[in-house]
């Protein structure tokens, strides 16, 4: 992968200002490529490494906020993205790996969630193993922290490809979003999100509205005026 | 854009709002006119709106809400917006920390009703504001002209430095009705809601802050964009059937404004370094449920970027050019809003056209 759309997390890091910065900055280089023209890049976080217990002492919530907020910015990005997990993932690993379209993971995954003296870290990947694996599978890790392996990750669909061979899995990524547009792609994965919290009546008009931007691709303000 | 530059640009230093007394559910609208159709319920029902601000004809002896004449709204018209309009203003100037007396401009927006002298001048008469403020009275260029105001007011403020001028919307849907079994009545009978906002523009060093202690946000750039091939598609003309203005909306016109939202919004970002996701704040009309969700979908924003247009909607109905502030005021509630974040103010309307403007605190 381009290196200019590709981003390593140390896990064992705490969160930091410096992280959010590396995380807004590949957001900035990924929505100026879009915004310019040719081919969408793919973007890709290689991710691993965990905490030590007590990590979160230096933290504030305002760092913390922002950290959530960059994080989101990834997740919502108008291109495809790819996380590469190895190894124990845990802090902003776990949490950046849980925010792409497509997850892969080599065989020695774990994913931990990170605890103190008191209870496992609160932050919104807890809120994305619950939006992807369900309450009742993911209730052991969220709550205690067991840790959560490579096979059981796949088969919970945290992970979606389990590989020994990473560069592999990103290219056939890339293959596959082929010359789709990141725009479009964004548009469709917003409809996604909102399709497990929205009822239908209420998500039938973003639907529509989705349905008539397709529709107008390549149309000339003519043939809009003919639809009139 | 320069530190200099910035300083010199107006700051919206207040805003205000009034609705009229009464407020209505959609079941009660649609009980008062013994609407029974259900097609009609159901675009009432599904309009995403739970209540608005009506001021309703009166009933007759059998209970009957008799249709009013032209004239009668003419004067319904007259009497809501000063009503509503000295309220909105008052609240607004209160929060800018300015007196009736300070006010050196005021524009004065509508779209339900034509009067002459306008109603800048009968405010000046009916709150005793001085005699020598400069007037203008922007009348019928519809839901988006908040912003047409705002941007022709921030001219004049940017002219005249530590001189307070107010944009004043006053919108008395109620005086805009007519009622017959036409889905196309059906529709606007279903959105429109009562409502005035006002907004304080002051440019120079000289402005207060506001009493929440905030920076006021200044008011950048503004980007336009009609969409003549959709003249037709909003309009409030004269009906001959019924004698009186009524309006029309074309079932295509959210997807019309839907498909031109990201090229009037990357015009306005165009040279400022911004980009899209820099945006923290949409501040959107709440024209309807579908025009909404095709902005939301082609400007990729969440249900959280709207969640002040939503519920303006959900509370107020459509209350036409102030909407926005609407939005605003609720923003500002919030106190979300942090130095240094920007802000896109964005309205549709007749023309058809999409009015934007990029603040920033």
């Amino acid at each position: 992968m381009h290196p200019l759309y590709a981003l390593e997390l140390d896990g064992s890091e705490p969160m930091s200002a410096t992280a959010v910065k590396a995380v807004s900055a590949l957001c900035d280089r990924a929505e100026d490529a879009e915004g310019a023209g040719g081919d969408s890049p793919v973007v890709t976080v290689h991710v691993t490494g965990a905490p030590d217990d007590g990590w979160a002492g230096s933290l504030d919530v305002m760092l913390v906020t922002k950290w959530e907020r960059a994080l989101r910015r990834l997740e919502r990005l108008p291109v495809a993205t790819v996380a590469v997990a190895h190894g124990d993932c845990g802090g902003t690993a776990l949490e950046a790996f849980l925010a792409a379209d497509v997850r892969v993971a080599a065989p020695d995954t774990r994913l931990l969630l990170p605890r103190d003296a008191t209870a496992t870290w609160p932050g919104m990947a807890g809120y994305r193993l619950v939006r992807l694996a369900g309450v009742a599978r993911i209730r052991g890790a969220l709550l205690f922290g067991r840790p959560v392996g490579a096979a059981e990750a796949l088969a919970l669909g945290v992970v979606d490809e389990l590989t020994d061979d990473p560069a592999g899995a990103v290219a056939a990524v890339a293959t596959l979003v082929g010359d789709l547009s990141g725009k479009e792609i964004a548009i469709r994965r917003q409809l996604m999100f909102d399709a497990a919290t929205t009822g239908f009546e209420d998500a039938l008009g973003a639907h529509l509205a989705a349905c008539d931007r397709a529709l107008r691709q390549g149309t000339t303000p003519e043939a809009e005026a003919r639809a009139l | 854009m320069t530190t200099t530059a910035l300083a010199t640009r107006p700051r919206i230093t207040g805003v205000g709002t009034a609705v009229t007394p009464a407020s209505y559910s959609q079941q009660e609208v649609l009980d008062a006119f013994g609407i029974t159709d259900p097609k009609v319920r159901s675009v009432f029902l599904n309009s995403a709106i739970e209540r608005r601000n009506l001021t309703l004809p009166a009933q007759d002896a059998d209970g009957v809400r008799t249709p009013e004449s032209q004239g009668d709204l003419l004067d319904k018209h007259k009497a809501l917006a000063l009503e509503m309009g000295g309220e909105a203003l008052r609240a607004c100037l209160k929060e800018a920390g300015a007196e009736l007396s300070d006010l050196r401009h005021l524009c004065c927006v509508t779209s339900t009703g034509l009067l002459t002298p306008g109603i800048s001048a009968l405010l000046i008469r009916e709150l005793g504001i001085d005699r020598h403020c400069s007037r203008t009275d922007i009348v019928g260029m519809g839901c988006n002209a908040g912003l047409n105001a705002l941007g022709v007011v921030a001219g004049w403020a940017t002219a005249h430095p530590g001189e307070l001028a107010v944009v004043l919307c006053v919108e008395a849907c109620s005086a805009a009705y007519a009622v017959d079994s036409t889905m196309r009545t059906a529709v606007v009978n279903s959105l429109f809601g009562d409502g005035a906002a006002a907004v304080a523009l002051l440019a120079g060093e000289n402005h207060t802050p506001s009493p929440k202690g905030a920076e006021p946000p200044a008011v950048l750039k503004f980007a336009s964009c009609v969409i003549p091939e959709a003249v037709d598609a909003m309009r409030y003309d004269w009906d001959r059937v019924q004698g009186r203005f009524s309006f029309f909306l074309d079932p295509q016109i959210p997807y019309v404004v839907g498909a031109h939202a990201e090229l009037v919004v990357d015009r306005l970002l165009a040279g400022t370094g911004l980009r899209r996701s820099d945006i923290r704040h949409w501040l959107v009309h709440s024209g309807g449920k579908k025009v909404i969700d095709a902005v939301v979908v082609n400007l990729g924003l969440t249900r959280h970027d709207v969640r002040h247009t939503v519920g303006v909607l959900r509370d107020h109905g459509n209350v036409s050019s102030g909407s926005f502030l609407f939005s605003y005021e609720r923003l500002l509630e919030e106190g979300v809003a942090r130095p240094g974040e920007y802000g896109v103010l964005m309205t549709m309307g007749p023309g058809s056209t999409i009015e934007t403007a990029l603040i920033r605190w």
